[in-house]
């Protein structure tokens, strides 16, 4: 019984094993995520991407901006979120890698958007609830929040690559 | 030659590592998680669009949820660094797949649960006496780690801003991936296509190490080791080097039983 199981154990791995090759060079779909999420049939890339390719701002630094609005008009710009150099030693411990990761994406899918993203999108909440938890809004106020890009290192000019509508606490 | 059981216990040690690491790492960082926050449960329970997976995420994604999760990862990383036993590799499955559904999968994690769940085929084709099943374990970790390194290297081939080594600078010269060593060390053009190609040969190339005698492949093993923790000093990617360094035993072992049937042993 244990050398049946085992057998087809075996070619159950080999025919998963013949998938994930092909996944490699595949397009990817919802089903193919699943199963890649699910650590069966996974895609490796490791800045493989096709996109490379033909997107420069593959590898720019993405930062979030937000301000206030009072009756005066609106304030200045703070950082709330802004890629500087790493810790010496991240290498060892760094455990808020995976919280930073999720945020850059969310402002990744802002910026990268074909169209503008409407406020009730997943990522649009979440940075704005970000934003509102850093910046406490008081009485009448409201605040906006930008997504910036800067690539490389030294003279990092500053793009715009997306702005929100106001919103009131 | 390394024998099964020794490279199973190598395996959970290793898996066990990065398991311990990634859960301390999660503890350690719960209030970025917290329930009213951005990234909290009632907000993020709008993505799962299945309303049964919404219920089960009520009792296991909030963020007392994940304090439990990360605390049993914790503690069947810790049984596997000491023993490999099936229902640790079997824990350590279900406990990570969990979290990363929640927190977010990166390859180090798809990693970590491949080699579980290919321990757990090694630990109970072992204990069952079932040779296929045991081999079925090492093919999959094995097999596994080898696609990885090899899809690494050939998609880059692919890619002309790779082949220049235009990626590798403009990754490098960035915050998010980068270090400003590194940026300065390959901010000469040739020198950045010169790492760039190294970087694709040697992970294209590893399918071929398979074909080699043991000592020699575990030479080869540790200089990629050796990378991986380049890696973690360059990205922060500190998980990975234990992540992939637990899948190389049973590459020993699968490089053992192909070289026996090719008759190269």
């Amino acid at each position: 019984m244990a050398d049946r199981v085992g057998e087809a154990m075996l070619i159950g791995v080999v025919l998963l094993l013949g998938l994930s090759l092909l996944r490699q060079f595949a397009a990817a779909g919802p089903r193919w995520d699943l199963l890649d999420r699910l650590g069966i049939v996974i895609q490796w890339k490791f800045f493989g991407q096709a996109a490379i390719a033909t997107n420069p701002s593959c590898f720019d630094d993405y930062h979030l901006l937000a301000r206030r609005a009072a009756e005066t008009g609106p304030g200045g710009w703070s950082e709330l979120l802004w890629s500087d150099e790493r810790g010496p030693a991240d290498w060892l411990w760094n455990p808020a890698q995976r919280r930073h990761l999720v945020f850059m994406t969310e402002l990744e899918r802002l910026a990268m958007a074909d169209t503008p993203p409407q406020p009730t999108a997943l990522a649009y909440l979440t940075v704005l609830r970000l934003c509102l938890d850093r910046l406490r809004l008081g009485n009448g106020e409201a605040l906006q929040f930008a997504i910036v890009a800067t690539r490389g290192r030294g003279g990092r000019a500053v793009a715009l690559r997306f702005i929100s509508k106001w919103h009131c606490a | 030659m390394i024998g099964q059981a020794a490279a199973l216990s190598a395996t959970g040690l290793l898996l066990g590592l990065w398991g311990a690491l990634s859960a301390i790492h999660t503890l350690a960082d719960q209030d970025g998680w917290k329930d009213l926050g951005p990234l909290g449960w009632p907000l993020h329970r709008l993505r799962q669009q299945r309303s049964a997976l919404r219920g089960f995420g009520d009792l296991v994604w909030t963020a007392r949820g994940i304090v439990w999760l990360a605390g049993l990862q914790f503690i069947f990383a810790s049984v596997l660094c000491w023993a490999p036993l099936t229902a640790a590799f079997a824990g350590l499955v279900v406990v990570t797949l969990l979290l990363s559904w929640r927190l977010g999968t990166d390859g180090a994690d798809k990693m970590a649960l491949v080699v579980g769940s290919g321990g757990l085929l090694q630990a109970l084709g072992m204990a069952w006496g079932a040779p296929a099943l045991t081999l079925a374990g090492i093919c999959w970790s094995g097999g596994q780690l080898t696609i990885a390194y090899l899809a690494a290297g050939s998609s880059k081939v692919l890619l002309a801003p790779w082949r220049s080594g235009a990626a590798l600078q403009a990754a490098l010269s960035s915050y998010q991936f980068g270090h400003r060593g590194a940026a300065a060390a390959l901010r000469v053009p040739r020198v950045a296509a010169a790492a760039a190609w190294t970087i694709i040969a040697l992970e294209a190339a590893f399918p071929l190490a398979l074909l080699l005698p043991a000592p020699a492949l575990a030479v080869v093993l540790a200089g990629f080791f050796a990378f991986h923790l380049a890696i973690a000093a360059v990205m922060g990617l500190n998980t990975y080097p234990w992540a992939f360094a637990s899948a190389y035993p049973s590459v020993l072992l699968l490089s053992q039983w192909l070289r026996g049937v090719l008759g190269l042993a």
